[in-house]
C-alpha cells in the first residue's frame, strides 16, 4: 500500500475511532448523572410518602382499603404531577394503584423492613424508576411502591447519541479532507524523489526531486534537498568520467593518427621500392620520403619522451638572470621568426628567477613557435618580462588568428589542435603546449591564455620565485 | 578509362595511392580538402572515391552525405581502424574501408573488388595474347581455351591484376591460398612453374632474385 493511503486511513480511522469512544463517553456521563438524579428524587419522594403514610394525621387505618384511600389522596405529588402508586398487602395483591401500566410484582419480594428497593425499568415505550418500600399502617405491613417516569432521560440520550453520530460523520469527513491534503504535502516530495530516482536510473540524469519551500526544517524537504545533492554529484562525476574517457578516446585516436599517418607514407613509398621498378627520380622521391616522414616519426617520438619524463621527473631549480634567459631564448627563436618575416619585439626587466633554466626555455621557445605560427607573414610577436604583482610575468603575444573560446581550455591536452584537420602545413605534432603545461605545473604555476578570434593570443607564465635584481648581486 | 577520385589530405600518402592507381591503368584525380572534393564532384562524375576521414574543413563522414546522392561507391582511408569507426563509416554509406598504413597491394585489391561490385570493370580482360571471362571463368590464348585449375586461375587474376609489380611470395600466398604464408615457398613456386607453362608465360613472368615473380606486360 502506497505510503499516502497509509497515513490517510490510519489517521481517518484514528480519528472516527476516538470520536466516537469520546462522545459515547461524554454522553453516557451525563446520561448517567441525569439518571441518578432522577433515581435520588424518586427516593426521597418514596420515603416522603411512607413518612405521611405511616403518620396518618387525619385518623386511624380501620382496614387496608382506608390506607388504599389515605395513598390515594397523595397521588398529587410534591411536584404537581401525578405519581404512580402502588399499595400491595403482604402476599403481593394489590389495594390500591392509580396506574395505568401493570408492573410485575417480582421486586416487592426483595423488599426487606430496613431497606427500600429501586429498579429502572423499561415498559412498553417507557422508563420507569420504581422504589418499593415496606410501611407499616394500623396493624398491618403493606408495600408501598411509587413509580416515576424517566422516559426523557432516555429520549435526550438517544437524541444526543443520534446527534453525535451525524457530527462524528461530519467531524471524520472533515478531517479526512483535512488529512488528504496533509498526506498528500508530506508524502509529494516522496513521490517526486521517487520518480527522479526512477529517471535517475534509468539514465536521465537532469531529472531532480521536488523540494518544498523550507528544506532546511522539514525532514521529507531536507532529504529531497540531500538527494538533489547527490544526483548533483553523481551527474558532475559520470559527465567527468565522460570527458576524461573521451579525452582518452582523442588521445589515441590523434596518437593512431599522428603515428600512422608517417607510416602510411613510409611503408607505402617502401613497398613501392621494393616491388615497382620505377624510375630513378621516382626512387629518390620515394627514398626522401620515407626518411622525411621517419624524422617526423623521430620527432614525434621524441616530444613524446619529452612529455613522459617531464611527467615524472623533479626539477632542480637555478637561479637565473631573467636578461639571461631570455637572450638564449631569442639567439635560437630568431631565425624561425625571421623566416616567416614575422616581427619579434622584447623587452625585459632584469631580475633574478628560480627556475630550471632548460626546462622553462622549453617553453618560452614552444610559446614563441606558436606565435609564429598563428601569425601571417609581417605579423607581429611580443617576448615580454616583467614584475607584475609579486610575480615575474613572462608574456608572449601575437597578432594572429587567435584561438576559439570553445577551445581554450583544451589547447593544453596532448595531441589536440584547434585545426580539426590537422593539416601539418606549419608542422607540429600537438604536444607542444602540453610539455609546456607540464612543465609549468613542475614550476609550480600554469599557462594563462587570453585570446580573440582573429585578434591574437596573449600566453603567460607567472613565476612565483623571483627577487629584483639589487646592486650587490653577483651571478 | 575508370575515374578515381582521391581526397586525402597529406600530400605524401595522396601522391602514393595516385602514383600506383595510375601505374594499374586507372585516371585520378587528387583533391586535398573536403571543400575542393564537394567542388570537383559538381562538375565531374567518377567511378570511385578514395575518401580520408580526417580532413581540414569539412570531414570525410560529413562529406559523404554530399556523396551519397550521387551514388558514387566509397571507400574510406582512414588511420583509426576500431571496429565502431569502421561500423560508423560502412553505415554512412562507404562500400569498404581501408586502415592506414596499407600495403599497395592491399590497396589495388580493395579497389578492384569494389569496382567489381558496381561492374564497372569490364567482364573481359585482355592480357597480351589472352582473353579471360570473369563471369564464366574462361581463359582463352589466341582463341583457343586454355584450361586451368581453380589456384591457377586466380594466380593468373592476381598476377594481371598486379601487373608490373614484383609480388612477393608471402603476398601471393596469402592473396591465393587466403592464409598466413608459412614459409612453404614450394607451393607458390610449383603453380607459378605450371601457369607459366600452360600459358606459354615463360618469358613474361619473371623471377624476382629473392623476392618472388613479376608479370611484366
Amino acid at each position: 500500500m502506497k505510503l499516502f493511503w497509509k497515513i490517510f486511513c490510519a489517521s481517518v480511522l484514528t480519528a472516527a475511532a476516538l470520536f466516537s469512544i469520546g462522545g459515547y463517553m461524554l454522553i453516557d456521563r451525563f446520561f448517567s448523572s441525569a439518571l441518578d438524579r432522577e433515581i435520588d428524587s424518586a427516593r426521597d419522594e418514596n420515603a416522603l410518602l411512607a413518612y405521611t403514610v405511616e403518620n396518618n394525621f387525619y385518623g386511624t387505618y380501620s382496614d387496608a382499603s382506608a390506607v388504599g384511600f389515605a395513598v390515594g389522596n397523595m397521588s398529587i405529588g410534591s411536584s404537581g404531577q401525578p405519581t404512580g402508586l402502588r399499595l400491595s398487602d403482604r402476599s403481593y395483591s394489590t389495594v390500591f394503584t392509580n396506574c395505568t401500566v401493570y408492573f410485575d410484582t417480582a421486586i416487592l419480594r426483595s423488599v426487606s423492613p430496613s431497606k427500600a428497593v429501586y429498579r429502572t425499568e423499561k415498559v412498553g415505550e417507557s422508563y420507569y424508576v420504581r422504589v418499593a418500600r415496606l410501611i407499616t399502617a394500623g396493624d398491618s405491613e403493606y408495600y408501598l411502591e411509587s413509580f416515576r417516569d424517566v422516559t426523557d432521560v432516555f429520549e435526550e440520550r438517544d437524541g444526543e447519541l443520534a446527534f453525535y453520530r451525524w457530527l462524528t460523520i461530519f467531524l471524520v469527513a472533515t478531517d479526512a479532507v483535512v488529512m488528504f491534503i496533509v498526506a498528500r504535502h508530506f508524502t509529494r516530495p516522496i513521490t517526486s524523489m521517487r520518480e527522479a530516482a526512477r529517471a535517475l536510473s534509468r539514465g536521465e540524469m537532469g531529472k531532480r526531486a521536488h523540494v518544498g519551500s523550507r528544506p532546511d526544517t522539514d525532514e521529507v524537504g531536507g532529504l529531497a534537498a540531500d538527494f538533489n545533492r547527490m544526483a548533483d554529484n553523481l551527474e558532475q562525476n559520470i559527465q567527468e568520467l565522460r570527458q576524461s574517457a573521451q579525452r582518452q578516446e582523442d588521445f589515441i585516436g590523434s596518437f593512431a593518427h599522428e603515428l600512422k599517418t608517417p607510416l602510411t607514407s613510409m611503408i607505402g613509398y617502401a613497398d613501392m621500392l621494393r616491388s615497382r621498378q620505377l624510375e630513378p627520380e621516382q626512387t629518390v622521391m620515394s627514398a626522401n620520403y620515407i626518411f622525411q616522414e621517419g624524422k617526423r616519426l623521430e620527432a614525434l617520438s621524441l616530444k613524446l619522451m619529452d612529455l613522459l619524463v617531464v611527467r615524472n621527473s623533479e626539477i632542480t631549480r637555478r637561479r637565473i638572470r631573467t636578461t639571461e634567459l631570455f637572450e638564449s631564448v631569442v639567439s635560437v627563436a630568431y631565425p624561425s621568426v625571421v623566416k616567416e618575416e614575422a616581427e619579434l619585439s622584447v623587452h625585459c626587466e632584469d631580475a633574478i628567477v628560480s627556475i630550471e633554466p632548460d626546462l622553462m626555455k622549453t617553453v618560452l621557445l614552444n610559446l614563441i613557435d606558436n606565435a609564429r605560427k598563428a601569425v601571417d607573414k609581417g605579423g607581429k610577436i611580443s617576448f615580454r618580462g616583467e614584475p607584475v604583482d609579486g610575480a615575474y610575468l613572462i608574456t608572449v603575444t601575437d597578432n594572429g588568428r587567435g584561438i576559439p573560446p570553445g577551445e581554450l581550455e583544451r589547447i593544453t591536452e596532448a595531441f589536440y589542435m584547434v585545426d580539426k584537420s590537422r593539416s601539418r602545413a606549419k608542422g607540429g605534432a600537438g604536444l607542444g603546449l602540453a610539455v609546456c603545461s607540464e612543465i609549468c605545473k613542475l614550476h609550480g604555476t600554469k599557462l594563462e591564455f587570453e585570446s580573440t578570434e582573429g585578434k591574437g593570443t596573449t600566453v603567460s607564465v607567472r613565476i612565483h620565485e623571483f627577487e629584483m635584481l639589487s646592486e650587490d648581486d653577483e651571478l | 578509362m575508370i575515374k578515381i577520385l582521391i581526397v586525402e589530405d597529406e600530400l605524401k600518402i595522396s601522391k602514393l595511392i595516385e602514383l600506383n592507381l595510375t601505374q594499374a591503368g586507372y585516371s585520378c584525380t587528387c583533391a586535398y580538402d573536403g571543400e575542393t572534393a564537394a567542388d570537383i564532384l559538381e562538375n565531374t562524375r567518377f567511378d570511385l572515391i578514395l575518401l580520408d576521414v580526417m580532413l581540414p574543413g569539412v570531414n570525410g563522414y560529413e562529406l559523404m552525405d554530399f556523396i551519397r546522392p550521387l551514388g558514387i561507391p566509397v571507400i574510406f582511408l582512414t588511420a583509426m581502424a576500431s571496429v565502431e569507426n569502421r561500423v560508423h563509416g560502412l553505415r554512412l554509406g562507404a562500400d569498404d574501408y581501408l586502415t592506414k598504413p596499407f600495403e599497395i597491394v592491399e590497396l589495388l585489391a580493395r579497389v578492384e573488388s569494389v569496382l567489381r561490385r558496381y561492374n564497372k570493370n569490364t567482364a573481359e580482360i585482355e592480357a597480351a595474347d589472352l582473353k579471360i571471362d570473369t563471369l564464366s571463368r574462361v581463359v582463352s590464348k589466341n582463341g583457343a581455351p586454355v584450361s586451368l585449375t581453380v589456384k591457377e586461375y586466380e594466380l593468373l587474376l592476381f598476377f594481371i591484376r598486379n601487373k608490373n609489380i614484383a609480388l612477393f611470395r608471402d603476398q601471393i600466398y596469402s592473396n591465393v591460398w587466403g592464409d598466413d604464408y608459412m614459409g612453404d615457398s614450394r607451393t607458390v613456386d610449383l603453380h607459378v612453374q605450371r601457369l607459366r607453362k600452360k600459358l606459354g608465360w615463360e618469358e613474361k613472368i619473371t623471377s624476382v632474385y629473392k623476392v618472388g615473380y613479376r608479370l611484366n606486360l
